[in-house]
């Protein structure tokens, strides 16, 4: 069955320019039209869409209001706005229901690149699992006394950029929401950015701020939740690895944007934990408890449970965002590096091995196992004779304290 | 100088004139009275005979004798020595005497002795008459300070009758103790022959009444001899009012003393605050002379006030129009009316050109027709400098928010002209296929035999690509495609039109095209929430306007009005709005109407809505410029008026009208 797509725009000549120029997708895709918010709900009403584009100022419902809807009542839904905006306010309040930012004039190939890697990530996550295990992204939750500091720091009077970067690094939800908005079309003019301190120096302070404190991307997790779910280990463990999984990038001599990568993808290779925990909290728990029984990998135990991990639910909603396919692939496959396609050394090789290292320095007391290193995949990655010896690798790095 | 005739003339002279002396003594000898009289007739020499007749004291001599230069042969008369008046015949010759002209004359008693008393008795009573008209005092005395005469007018002031007060002494009967003692050192003095102050003015003295009551008199006594005893005539005049007088007078000076030091507190008050006033003033009096020249306008022209005050204001060399201050000024004093001079341009001391406000006003003189003007004036550069930036400022605010809009609008376009542009591009792949089908096809039927499985082929084809759709969609994709365009050109030409640059002279400027530039910029604005119809009267003629300005009114009027109706309809649940601009010609006006559809404007801040940086927008909407800048553009830089008609929850019209013949204040109010 193709994908069904939707888009919306109030000017007739640009839905007649869009259907004349998608024609030659009317084979693949199954397209529908609308000219207004209503009747793009109206349309939604009668059968499923994979993805909407939607125009954000239109008269009567507008985009920001289409979308939210459509968030609420189709939460598998793709969220695309085609925007001729070019004033930051407006930008900056349609951002929260959405996915994908795309300017005015865009062309047909971004238009295509954009849904069909949209439709992609569904190869990830089927689509009827995202209803029940992401019907919430606008954000992903941070740490509560990550978001005091957040909060904190940006209401001061005596706010500094540097400070900001460095608090939003600590945090995956914050890292990942503030690289989806400077990879937008909107603000990603100039190239893509891979870390979070190139993140909030292109979007300046002052944008940084109205996100934060007005549009309110980010929030906080119930402390109840964070004690249940043992969250806290979540974030030093992505740190450490974060900062390990750097280590040996630099130790491969790796091109500088790799290692920035690298970073960044094990800042958010447990990105999904966060979504799970924050989606279905009840059966992340239960999910635990099981795992914790039996003695087997949270991941193994959410895959019997939800029929996916976390992995590839964190890679689905940091796809979505619009991050790199690097990020997404690295995330989507940190537990199971060889079903990635690629098999050189990249960010996918270092977070595996760096979270391995990491998680059972951590959870076992600092004991290898080699049970959860992929060593096929780390030889065939050039990271053979350092994972034959991880224990003087990480001595070496000196890399995972806290 | 006095001489006793007695005395002969000093040795030196003596010796030298001895005839001299020989004549004198036969003068002595000769029994008649004989007196020489110089020039001015005054006696030279008497003889013994004459010196008994003029002996009082010798004063006679070395004076005027009481007749003129003597004639040949004239009568005098005078009170000779034994206290009788007689008249004696003159016969006078000239001779020289010491060498000098002089006169000899014999006196010879003409008068019989019946006809002496009878003389003196006259004259006795006209001495007493003379005595009794005085309205002054009189009391004579002789050395001895013994009253022996006291005139009814003495007796009415100090309240004694003549009887009582003859020979008594003066002093201690009319004077208090104190006058008595320096009254009668005075005397002393006097009689030792030193002049005693006394005498020689009139004093002010405290008098007795009888009874004892002290009053104020002033007093002038003289000396004479009588039979070779001085004898004493005081004149006195009671001075008890004219001292109240004086009293009063000084009292009154005290008072006027006080009134000077108050004005001069008041001047020098007056002086400190034009000092500390920044404001410039001037001061004028009724000939345009400078009186007044505050240290800001010595600052603000650079002529300190030394240099300035008493001048007049045309001659001073100050860098302003001196023709239309001084017609001001002239006008101001004529008319009394106060004049405002609103924006001078003034070259300062340092060359700077400064704008200033003047006002002139006349000065209250009370019953003084002729009063001066004082010129009140404030340096108004910096406010101007400043009405320029924020008018700039808020130009620009609308630019930079439709810099926005237009790049949306123009966003839109360019989308769906560049889809059209890739569907033709693939449209035209098809067709290209089509026709090398045909021309394969053609190819086959020339040659006499079309195979079926080409037929069938291009059937096949022409379904796979719709032939039917392209076929139908392509015109519409160039028509869309050529309509994107214009509209990009048309934003592009209304933005060229909008952002007309300023001009400082109004022009002719069609108001309707103007209008719709401004509606068509500002399309992204209002295109959401509401209807723009535009009822623009065709015959309007053209009006001499800052187009550039005006524009910038009918955007802020746009923007306000959809912000008004989207305040109203933004929520989606309400039809848009509509905005609803009319141009008519009324009289001497053109009249503007922009009507919309908004809530309203509550009456409570009606009066508000142009002042600056009043908004009800919130932060972020609007800086509150947009209605004070279009009252500003109308009606100061275009003599037109912009009003209000409101009811709340119907909509805003707001009306504009704007002279055609261009904006007639007086200059000082043009831009």
């Amino acid at each position: 069955m193709n994908p069904h797509i939707l888009f919306v725009d109030d000017e007739p000549n640009l839905i007649d320019g869009l259907r004349r120029m998608l024609r030659s997708f009317r084979q693949r895709w199954d397209m529908a039209f609308a000219t207004s918010g209503s009747e793009a709900l109206e349309i939604m009403a009668q059968r499923p869409f994979d993805v909407i584009v939607s125009d954000m100022r239109m008269p009567g419902m507008d985009g920001r209001q289409l979308l939210e809807e459509v968030e609420k009542r189709y939460p598998q839904t793709v969220r695309v706005v085609l925007s001729g905006s070019v004033g930051a306010t407006e930008a900056l309040g349609s951002l929260r229901p959405t996915h994908q930012y795309l300017s005015k004039p865009c062309d047909a190939d971004t238009v295509q690149n954009t849904i069909e890697r949209a439709l992609r990530l569904r190869e990830l996550l089927p689509q009827e699992k995202v209803g029940r295990l992401l019907s919430q992204t606008g954000s992903v939750p941070s740490l509560p006394s990550l978001y005091v500091r957040i909060m904190e720091e940006l209401n001061s009077p005596d706010c500094e950029i540097g400070k900001v970067a460095e608090i939003i690094a600590c945090d995956a939800g914050m890292t990942a929401k503030i690289l989806q908005l400077a990879n937008s079309a909107f603000f990603g003019l100039r190239g893509p950015v891979s870390t979070p301190s190139d993140a909030i120096f292109r979007l300046g302070l002052d944008v940084v701020k109205a996100l934060v404190l007005s549009v309110q991307v980010f929030s906080a997790f119930e402390s109840e939740h964070v004690k249940r779910l043992k969250l806290n280990r979540v974030w030093p463990h992505s740190l450490s690895t974060a900062s390990l999984a750097q280590k040996i990038a630099v130790k491969q001599k790796a091109a500088p944007e790799i290692v920035d990568l690298t970073f960044t993808a094990g800042l958010l290779h447990d990105v999904g934990k966060l979504i799970l925990a924050s989606n279905v909290p009840d059966e992340y728990h239960q999910v635990l408890t099981r795992s914790g029984a039996a003695k087997i990998n949270d991941w193994q135990g959410e895959y019997i449970a939800f029929g996916v991990t976390h992995a590839e639910v964190g890679a689905y909603l940091i796809g979505l965002w619009g991050l790199s396919d690097t990020l997404v692939d690295a995330i989507a496959h940190h537990h199971r590096p060889e079903r990635s396609s690629g098999r050189k050394f990249g960010p996918l090789s270092a977070v595996h091995f760096a979270d391995a290292l990491e998680h059972h320095r951590r959870i076992e007391g600092g004991r290898y196992a080699a049970r959860d290193l992929d060593l096929d995949y780390l030889a065939g990655a050039g990271l053979g004779s350092l994972a034959a010896e991880p224990e003087a690798l990480v001595a070496e790095l000196g890399g995972t304290k806290e | 100088m006095i001489r006793e005739t007695t005395e002969p003339a000093g040795p030196r002279e003596a010796a030298r004139d001895v005839p001299q002396q020989g004549f004198e003594r036969i003068l002595e000898a000769i029994p008649e009275p004989v007196v020489v009289v110089g020039e001015q007739g005054r006696v030279c020499f008497a003889n013994a005979a004459a010196r008994g007749l003029l002996s009082c004291g010798g004063k006679l001599l070395d004076r005027p004798l009481g007749f003129g230069p003597p004639r040949e042969v004239t009568e005098v008369c005078f009170r000779e020595a034994d206290g009788e008046a007689r008249v004696r015949q003159m016969r006078a010759a000239e001779t020289q005497w010491r060498g000098e002209r002089a006169w000899v004359a014999t006196l010879h008693d003409v008068t019989g002795p019946n006809r002496t008393a009878e003389n003196l008795r006259r004259s006795e009573a006209r001495q007493r008459a003379l005595l009794e008209s005085s309205l002054d005092c009189v009391v004579v005395m002789d050395a001895q300070e013994r009253i022996f005469d006291f005139n009814s007018a003495a007796e009415r002031t100090f309240g004694y009758s003549r009887g009582e007060v003859l020979g008594r002494p003066m002093a201690a009967l009319l004077f208090t103790a104190a006058v008595r003692d320096s009254f009668h050192a005075s005397l002393k003095r006097c009689l030792e022959g030193r002049l005693a102050r006394l005498f020689d003015h009139r004093v002010e003295v405290t008098a007795v009444r009888k009874g004892g009551a002290e009053f104020p008199i002033e007093m002038a006594v003289s000396v004479a001899r009588y039979d070779g005893e001085p004898i004493f005539t005081a004149v006195l005049h009671e001075i008890t009012q004219r001292t109240q007088a004086h009293q009063k007078l000084l009292q009154q000076t005290r008072h006027l003393e006080h009134a000077v030091a108050a004005l001069e507190r008041v001047r020098e008050r007056e002086r400190q605050v034009l000092a500390s006033i920044p404001s410039i003033f001037i001061g004028l009096d009724d000939q345009a002379k400078v009186t007044h020249w505050n240290p800001a306008a010595e600052k603000q022209f650079g002529l300190p006030a030394e240099r300035v005050i008493g001048k007049l204001l045309g001659d001073l060399a100050i860098g302003w129009p001196a023709d239309r201050i001084n017609e001001a000024t002239t006008r101001c004093s004529r008319l009394n009316e106060a004049i405002r001079l609103d924006e001078i341009r003034v070259t300062d001391s340092e060359g700077r050109e400064r704008v200033v406000t003047l006002t002139v006003n006349r000065t209250e003189t009370r019953g003084n027709e002729d009063g001066g003007v004082v010129l009140v004036g404030t340096d108004i550069t910096a406010r101007k400098a400043m009405e320029a930036q924020l008018m700039l400022a808020q130009k620009m605010e609308s630019i930079g928010q439709l810099a926005a809009g237009i790049a949306h609008e123009i966003n839109t376009p360019t989308q769906y002209v560049s889809d059209n542009t890739r569907f033709l591009r693939d449209a035209f792949q098809d067709f290209k296929q089509v026709l090398d089908r045909f021309e394969l096809l053609r190819a086959e039927a020339r040659q006499g035999a079309v195979a079926p499985a080409t037929l069938d082929q291009l059937d096949t084809f022409l379904a796979d690509i719709d032939l039917a759709f392209l076929t139908s969609e392509t015109p519409k994709a160039i028509d869309q495609s050529l309509e994107g365009l214009n509209r990009v050109a048309e934003i592009v030409s209304a933005m060229k039109q909008f952002s007309h640059p300023d001009q400082d002279e109004p022009e002719l400027t069609d108001l309707n095209k103007a209008i719709e530039n401004t509606a068509t910029v500002a399309r992204n604005e209002w295109k959401y929430v509401a209807e723009v119809a535009l009822d623009l009267d065709p015959e309007l003629p053209a009006v001499p306007c800052l187009a550039g300005r005006f524009n910038q009114v009918i955007l802020n009027l746009i923007v306000n009005a959809a912000h008004a109706i989207g305040d109203l309809v933004g929520d989606g649940s309400q039809a848009k709005g509509s905005i609803r601009i009319t141009t008519r010609k009324t009289g001497g006006h053109v009249e503007i109407r922009v009507t919309d559809t908004g809530p309203g404007i509550p009456a409570k801040i009606r009066n508000r809505i142009f002042d600056p940086f009043f908004t009800t927008k919130q932060v972020g909407k609007g800086t509150g410029q947009g209605l004070a800048i279009a009252h500003n553009i109308i009606v100061e830089q275009h003599g037109g008026t912009i009003d209000l008609e409101s009811e709340e929850g119907k909509g805003a019209t707001f009306i504009l009208r704007l002279p055609l013949t261009g904006n007639e204040r007086p200059p000082e109010n043009k831009p």
